[in-house]
C-alpha cells in the first residue's frame, strides 16, 4: 500500500468515528436553530396554533421594546458581573490550595461538590439561606450586630441581581478554580525556583510566570464563562423569576417569559436569534482579537493530552 | 566574591538522612566539584547552601554570613539549574536583566550589564527571541548568563553540561572554565560526571550515599583514593579489583591472589594486615612477553588509540589497557606486568586505602 493509501484510510476512519458527533449537533442544534429562524418569522403564538408568515415584523418589535433592549442590558451586565467575580475568586482559590498544606487533596476532590449539585437544589437551597425571617445568612448577620433589619436578597431590587451573581458564582467558581488548577501545574517549578535565587518577591513571581502561563486558559475561560454566563436562565428563574419587578430579567429569562406567560412564541424566538447572533458576532471578535493565545491553549491542551 | 563554609551540614527527609554531616570550606575564587553518583546527596547538598532546601543541622556561611535563615533572593548567589529553568515566557534579553529587575535596578543599567554579558557569551542576536527558539547550547548560555549578569558571590552549578550532546559539552566545558577564571568566580559545581570534575574543579569533593568520602586536589583524588568507591568512580576505565592475601616470606611481603603472586615494593612494607583487596587500574598494565599475570582474554573493546581487553585471571575478571596496535582477539592468552608504584591496597573491612611509605 502507498502512504497516500494509508492516508486516505485514515481520513475515512477519522470520518466515521466524528459521524455520531456530526449528526448529534447536526439534531439537536443545527436542526433547532432552522425551525427557530422559521419561527421567527411567523406569528406563531403557542406551539402548535395557527400561524402566517409575517417577515420580519417580529424583529422590528423587539428593536423598540424597550423591556427587550433593557434586558439586553442586564445581560451584559450579568455576564460582566459573573465574569469578573467568579474569574477573580476562582484564580485566588486555585492560587491559594495550589501551596502546599495538610489535606491538600481532600480539598481539591471536594472543591467540585458546589458544581455537582443540581441547579434546582441549589436554588432552593440559596433561597432558604437568603429567607428574610428564617434564613441563616440574616440571623447571622442579625446576630452579629452587621445590620438592624434584615437584608432582602432576593426582593430588594438594588441587591437581587447581587445576590444571583453570587449564587451562580458559588456554582461556578468549583469547577474554574480545578481548571485553574491543571493549569497552574503546567507551570515549571523550576521557573519559580529560579526567581526565588534571583530574588523576585511573591508578586513579581505572579506577575511574570504565573500569570504569562496562565493567560492562554484565562483567554479560553473568558470565551466560554462569557457564552455559559450569557445563558444562564435555571438559577435565576428558580430564584426571582427575573424580579423584582425586571431587576434580574436578562435575555433569556424574559424570552422565555415572552414564549411561555406572555403566549408569543415567534417574538421570544426571534429575540433569542437575535441573541445568538450577539453572542456569535462576539466569539467571532473575541477569538479574532484573542487568536495568539488561543493557538497557546490549544497546544497547551495538546501537551497535557500527551 | 566569596569563602563558603559549610559546617555539620546534614540533611533529612523524615527518617532518612540524604546528607550527613557535610563539611567543606570553599576558598574566595575557587572552582570546588561536588562528584557522585546519583542519590548521593550532592545535589541536596547544593540546594541547600542556594536555600531552596532546608537544613535539618549544621551552618552555612557565605563570605562572613551564616546564611541558614537567609532565603535564595538574599544569599547573593546565583544558580544555573540542570535544564536551565529559563523564564519561557520573556525573551532572552529579559531573562538575563529579571534578577536586576527584581532588585530594583534602573531600567538603564539592567540594559548595559544585559548588553555587556550578551557579548560576553555570545548571545546579542538572541536577544529578542524566546527560550523555545534556543539550541540546547544557547540555552545554557542564557542560564550561565543569567548568573553572570548578576555578579553574585557565589556561583552554584547544578550538572550544567549534563543536557549537552558529546561535542557541545566538552567546548563549553572549556568555556565555563575559561570564563570562571577570568571572573575568578568562587563556583560550586555539582556533577556525577568523573571526567568534568577532574577537569575543572580545583577540588573534588567526592560523595557517597550522603557523605563526604574524599576532598581533595584531581591529582590527590586520582592517585590516592581514600576508599575503594572513590577509587572505582573517578577515573575511566575504572579501576580493577582483586582479593589478595599478603604474607612475609624471606623479609619480602608477597602479595598472593588465586591466580598469581608478586612481590611488594618495599613502600608497602609498613602494612601489618595479612588480607586486602589489590586496586589497580587499566591503563597501569604493560604487556609482556615472559613473567607478570597470565589470563585469558575474553572482550576486546577498541577505544581508537588503545584498546581495552577484558581478562580472565584466575577467579576475577579484570580489565588492561593495550595500544591499538597490539592484535588480540578474545580466547589469546596474555602475560601483564603491573606498575609497581601505580598499586593500590585497600582494607577488606572498611575498604579504606592502606597508606604506603611513598605517599605523603
Amino acid at each position: 500500500m502507498t502512504k497516500q493509501d494509508f492516508r486516505s484510510r485514515d481520513a475515512k476512519l477519522g470520518f466515521l468515528l466524528v459521524l455520531p458527533a456530526v449528526i448529534l449537533v447536526i439534531l439537536v442544534v443545527i436542526l433547532p436553530i432552522i425551525s427557530g429562524i422559521q419561527i421567527s418569522f411567523t406569528s406563531q403564538r403557542v406551539v402548535g396554533s395557527e400561524y402566517e408568515f409575517i417577515g420580519l415584523k417580529n424583529y422590528f418589535e423587539l428593536f423598540e421594546d424597550k423591556q427587550f433592549i433593557a434586558s439586553l442590558g442586564k445581560s451584559a451586565i450579568w455576564v460582566l458581573a459573573n465574569g469578573f467575580f467568579q474569574t477573580l475568586a476562582a484564580l485566588l482559590i486555585a492560587l491559594l490550595i495550589n501551596q502546599p498544606f495538610r489535606g491538600q487533596n481532600f480539598v481539591r476532590t471536594w472543591i467540585i461538590l458546589p458544581w455537582a449539585v443540581p441547579a434546582a437544589v441549589t436554588a432552593i437551597l440559596w433561597r432558604w439561606m437568603f429567607d428574610a425571617s428564617s434564613g441563616i445568612v440574616n440571623t447571622t448577620i442579625k446576630g452579629l450586630d452587621l445590620v438592624q433589619k434584615p437584608v432582602l436578597f432576593l426582593a430588594n431590587p438594588d441587591i437581587a441581581g447581587m445576590s444571583l451573581t453570587f449564587v451562580n458564582s458559588w456554582r461556578y467558581i468549583p469547577f474554574l478554580t480545578i481548571i485553574f488548577l491543571a493549569s497552574l501545574a503546567s507551570v515549571p517549578e523550576e521557573e519559580y525556583e529560579a526567581a526565588r535565587v534571583d530574588g523576585a518577591n511573591p508578586w513579581l513571581q505572579f506577575k511574570s510566570i504565573t500569570f504569562p502561563n496562565l493567560l492562554p486558559t484565562l483567554t479560553v475561560l473568558g470565551l466560554v464563562g462569557t457564552l455559559w454566563a450569557s445563558n444562564v436562565f435555571d438559577i435565576i428563574w428558580m430564584m426571582t423569576r427575573g424580579g423584582p419587578g425586571e431587576a434580574t430579567t436578562t435575555v433569556p429569562v424574559l424570552m422565555y417569559d415572552m414564549a411561555f406567560y406572555g403566549y408569543n412564541i415567534s417574538k421570544a424566538t426571534a429575540g433569542a436569534i437575535i441573541f445568538l447572533f450577539v453572542l456569535i458576532i462576539f466569539a467571532f471578535v473575541f477569538i479574532f482579537a484573542n487568536r495568539k493565545q488561543f493557538v497557546v491553549a490549544s497546544e497547551t491542551f495538546q501537551d497535557l493530552s500527551k | 566574591m566569596a569563602s563558603v563554609a559549610l559546617k555539620n551540614l546534614c540533611k533529612k527527609f523524615g527518617q532518612t538522612s540524604v546528607v550527613k554531616d557535610v563539611n567543606v570550606e570553599i576558598g574566595d575564587g575557587e572552582f570546588l566539584v561536588f562528584v557522585g553518583p546519583s542519590g548521593c546527596g550532592k545535589t541536596t547538598t547544593l540546594r541547600m547552601v542556594v536555600g531552596l532546601e532546608s537544613l535539618s543541622e549544621g551552618e552555612i556561611h557565605i563570605g562572613n554570613r551564616l546564611v541558614n535563615n537567609l532565603p535564595p533572593g538574599d544569599r547573593d548567589v546565583a544558580m544555573v539549574f540542570q535544564n536551565y529553568a529559563l523564564y519561557s515566557h520573556m525573551t532572552v534579553s529579559r531573562n538575563l536583566g529579571f534578577a536586576l529587575k527584581a532588585r530594583g535596578l534602573a531600567e538603564k543599567e539592567i540594559t548595559k550589564r544585559v548588553q555587556r554579558v550578551a557579548k560576553m557569551l555570545d548571545l546579542e542576536e538572541l536577544l529578542e527571541r524566546k527560550p523555545k527558539q534556543l539550541s540546547g547550547g544557547q540555552r545554557q548560555r542564557v542560564a550561565l548568563g543569567r548568573a553572570v549578569v548578576r555578579n553574585p558571590q557565589v556561583f552554584l552549578m547544578d550538572e550544567p553540561l549534563s543536557n549537552l550532546d558529546a561535542l557541545l559539552r566538552l567546548q563549553t566545558r572549556k568555556e565555563l572554565i575559561e570564563l570562571t577564571t577570568e571572573l575568578n568566580s568562587t563556583v560550586i559545581y555539582v556533577t556525577h560526571d568523573q571526567v568534568e570534575a577532574m577537569t575543572m574543579g580545583h577540588r573534588l569533593a567526592v560523595m557517597n550515599k550522603g557523605e563526604v568520602v574524599q576532598l581533595d586536589p584531581p591529582e590527590k583524588v586520582f592517585n590516592e583514593p581514600a576508599n575503594r568507591f572513590v577509587a572505582e568512580f573517578i577515573g575511566s576505565p575504572p579501576m580493577n579489583f582483586l582479593d589478595v592475601e599478603i604474607a612475609e616470606e624471606n623479609f619480602q611481603k608477597i602479595l598472593k591472589s588465586d591466580a598469581f603472586d608478586m612481590v611488594l615494593p618495599e613502600t608497602w612494607y609498613s602494612i601489618s594486615e595479612s588480607k586486602a583487596i589489590l586496586g589497580f587500574r587499566p591503563h597501569d598494565a604493560r604487556l609482556v612477553a615472559e613473567g607478570g599475570v597470565s589470563g585469558r582474554v575474553t572482550v576486546v573493546e577498541t577505544l581508537g588509540a588503545e584498546k581495552l581487553v577484558y581478562l580472565r585471571v584466575g577467579k576475577n575478571s579484570l580489565s588492561i589497557l593495550v595500544p591499538a596496535t597490539e592484535k588480540i582477539r578474545s580466547g589469546d592468552q596474555l602475560r601483564f606486568d603491573l606498575n609497581q608504584d601505580a598499586l593500590h591496597l585497600f582494607n577488606r573491612e572498611d575498604e579504606k586505602r592502606m597508606p604506603s611509605t611513598k605517599q605523603s
